[in-house]
């Protein structure tokens, strides 16, 4: 969901996926080819604190959206790999090698005990 | 005194307090490790935990921390005098402020990215997390009061504010529908919202309009002044409209999804904020004004309470909050790249925080020549209509017309609370639903708990008038800081760390917002309370009365679990000691 909100906004990791919400709105185009200089590095960290202050929440709740959509379909799919009692489809398996590198993720995140205080993030949802 | 050596004094306490002595606590108790992995790396679920640039995290903390309790404390501070303001707001931010910030972000980055609520559950007590628990929802109910207040009976009774507030709730709208439906790029929603929303406060301040909302408001000139007509208490024809609007906006910030409602318009308001904190700094910077004849000291009490302890909490987030430990904990300290960014994005925002509350200080101190201008234009009883003129008198000096100034920066102070409140709304219901959906089923309706959430807050914004709300929610906000510092002590002493540094703030927060609040409840129940002449002052007084009191008990069992799970954990780190010898 929202691919523009979101792969713009983060340094494209090794596996194709985001690994760092990175420079914002300064990380747009290609990277520098040499150490920026003093003012060029203000200017970028000016960038990045404004992008944190306007943006980022918006790319966060997209990649939210997206997580959930895609923490569903891990579950109807795979959630007998977390105990429940859902039974492994011929189609799975044939995703198994897709989805595979991102099961540990999946799994961390849905057995992860929530807190009330949680909400104290601004995704009071 | 001149406000640019305000400014140098606030540069002064940086260097001394964030340079200094926040660099040193870091280096030498901290000891924060590189290589050790956080939260964001050991969970990373592309989400909550997310390594982030810390630039990016800094804006974010800024912007999660940065309320209208810097705004409004300092504004209702200073009736002390403009010494005692200045001072706390100073030393507070250089002595506990960035401490409880910079401390819940490395407490929860070393213990898996868990909130307080988990941790006080563990390190203090099973009932502690309870406890927790009813303490903010008193907390945020206040919060929702005194905003409630400032905005349907200051901000939305002025004519020339309701279109530039509705223009821009609207363009919000937009902006999310732009940002997540039709997927347009994100620069030109910007330019595009942001400024059709300055063209709807334009819009408002023309004497058509203003004309067209006075007449809904029910304005009549009566010997050269605007009255409204009062309805039922002290609530007028054009308070209830207010009230009912706020309650009205909160109640969609409440029931909608996050991205249709409650996002995009804090997104936009973002950029009326920021810009407006642009335009005042530099008009405060062309005119350079001094405080003419604003006394240094008032008296110990002017009317709002005694100086020790009511000034401490009434300045609220401009020197310390508990808030920010909440959003610390469990917000940033999940997307922590390396630990040594901590004290840049903890300690960093909260002395940016109190660049801002030096702002709003500035706007009360000097922005009317002396203490009779600020006492006309509202004194500590509408901070929000002090902090609004005094922003359109600095803007002026650029250029900005006076009326569009002053709309301008009510609008800016009316979306800086709605941003705040639709969050509180929804924290309110979600708690509601999760303390007593087992017994009231029917909590868990979204729509029944956010009305029950708002329908609290009217009582609060029609009956108890804001300076006794908002001394109240300054003792709620401090307290609940103090007891950060608590447990930030208690983990300090579980990892065999100094812990005086955290242990000696908790013990002055702890002291003087249960004083400040047992003050409230004393004038409340025993001064005030025998004086009322009507159901509703009567029913005030017993409202803060009562709720002073809880809060007391309820921090008081918090500190006497605490204390306990401190002496267990000190004679637990002497034993082995003692054995060795």
């Amino acid at each position: 969901m929202l691919p523009h909100l979101i792969s713009a906004r983060c340094r494209v990791g090794e596996q194709g996926g985001c690994s760092r919400w990175g420079d914002g709105w300064a990380a747009e185009g290609t990277p520098p080819a040499r150490a920026p200089g003093r003012l060029r590095r203000a200017i970028r960290s000016i960038g990045q604190f404004l992008f944190g202050m306007t943006t980022y929440e918006l790319a966060r709740e997209a990649r939210r959206a997206q997580a959930e959509l895609h923490r569903l379909f891990l579950t109807l799919a795979f959630g007998d790999l977390v105990g429940l009692p859902v039974h492994p489809s011929p189609i799975s398996l044939r995703l198994l090698p897709y989805v595979a590198p991102g099961l540990p993720g999946w799994r961390r995140s849905v057995s992860r005990p929530r807190d009330i205080l949680d909400l104290c993030t601004e995704d009071v949802s | 005194m001149n406000a640019l050596l305000v400014l140098l004094l606030a540069c002064a306490a940086v260097v001394l307090g964030y340079g200094w002595y926040a660099r040193k606590i870091d280096r030498e108790v901290i000891q924060p490790d590189d290589k050790k992995a956080t939260p964001a790396k050991m969970f990373m679920d592309g989400v909550d935990f997310m390594p982030t640039n810390r630039n990016v995290l800094f804006g974010y903390q800024f912007k999660s921390i940065a309320a209208l309790g810097p705004i409004l404390g300092p504004i209702v501070a200073v009736q002390f005098g403009w010494l005692p303001a200045l001072l706390w707001i100073l030393l507070g931010t250089i002595f506990i402020g960035w401490v409880q910030d910079y401390a819940s972000i490395i407490v929860g980055a070393r213990e898996e990215g868990q909130t307080f609520g988990a941790l006080s559950y563990r390190l203090i007590s099973p009932r502690a997390r309870t406890i927790l628990l009813v303490f903010i929802y008193f907390y945020l109910w206040l919060i929702m009061g005194s905003f409630g207040v400032q905005v349907g009976f200051n901000l939305l009774t002025q004519p020339a504010v309701p279109l530039g507030v509705l223009a821009t709730i609207l363009l919000g709208v937009l902006a999310g529908q732009m940002t997540y439906k039709w997927k347009q790029d994100i620069i030109l929603t910007t330019v595009v919202t942001v400024v059709l929303s300055f063209v709807g406060i334009w819009l408002g301040t023309l004497p058509a309009v203003r004309d067209f909302f006075s007449a809904i408001l029910g304005y009549r000139m009566v010997e050269g002044k605007l009255v409204s007509p009062t309805l039922f208490l002290a609530v007028t024809q054009a308070k209830l409209i207010g009230s009912l609007a706020v309650v009205l906006i909160c109640y969609f910030g409440g029931v909608l999804p996050i991205w249709r409602w409650a996002q995009p318009i804090n997104y936009v308001a973002f950029w009326i904020v920021f810009l407006g904190v642009v335009g005042g700094v530099l008009g405060l910077l062309i005119w350079r004004p001094d405080m003419g004849d604003f006394p240094v000291f008032t008296r110990f009490n002017p009317g709002v309470g005694p100086l020790w302890p009511i000034l401490f909490v009434t300045v609220a987030c401009g020197a310390i909050s508990g808030w920010h430990s909440l959003v610390s904990s469990s917000g940033s300290a999940r997307q922590l790249e390396k630990e040594t960014d901590a004290l840049f994005v903890g300690g960093g925002a909260m002395y940016l925080e109190m660049f801002f509350a030096i702002i709003a200080y500035l706007t009360a101190t000097v922005a009317f020549g002396g203490l009779k201008g600020y006492q006309d234009a509202g004194g500590g009883a509408a901070p929000a209509s002090v902090f609004s003129t005094g922003l359109a008198t600095f803007m002026n000096k650029w250029g900005l017309p006076m009326d569009l100034g002053k709309a301008y920066g009510a609008v800016f102070l009316t979306l800086m609370a709605l941003t705040i409140m639709y969050l509180v709304v929804r924290f309110m219901r979600v708690a509601s639903a999760e303390a007593l959906g087992d017994r009231i089923p029917i909590l868990h309706n979204v729509h029944v708990g956010t009305i029950v959430a708002l329908v609290l807050t009217l009582i609060l914004i029609w009956i108890v008038p804001f300076l006794q709300i908002w001394v109240v929610f300054g003792a709620a906000n401090q307290l609940m800081a103090s007891l950060a510092l608590l447990l930030i002590s208690l983990w300090l002493l579980s990892r065999g760390k100094n812990f005086q540094w955290s242990f000696w703030p908790f013990v002055f927060m702890f002291v003087t917002t249960i004083a400040a609040l047992l003050w409230n409840a004393y004038s409340a129940l025993l001064v005030k309370l025998p004086q009322a002449k009507t159901a509703d002052a009567f029913a005030a007084q017993l409202i803060i009365g009562i709720v002073a009191l809880v809060l007391v008990v309820a921090a008081g069992l918090l500190a006497y679990d605490g204390l306990r799970a401190l002496f267990r954990a000190r004679a637990a780190a002497a034993a082995p000691a003692a054995a060795r010898e």
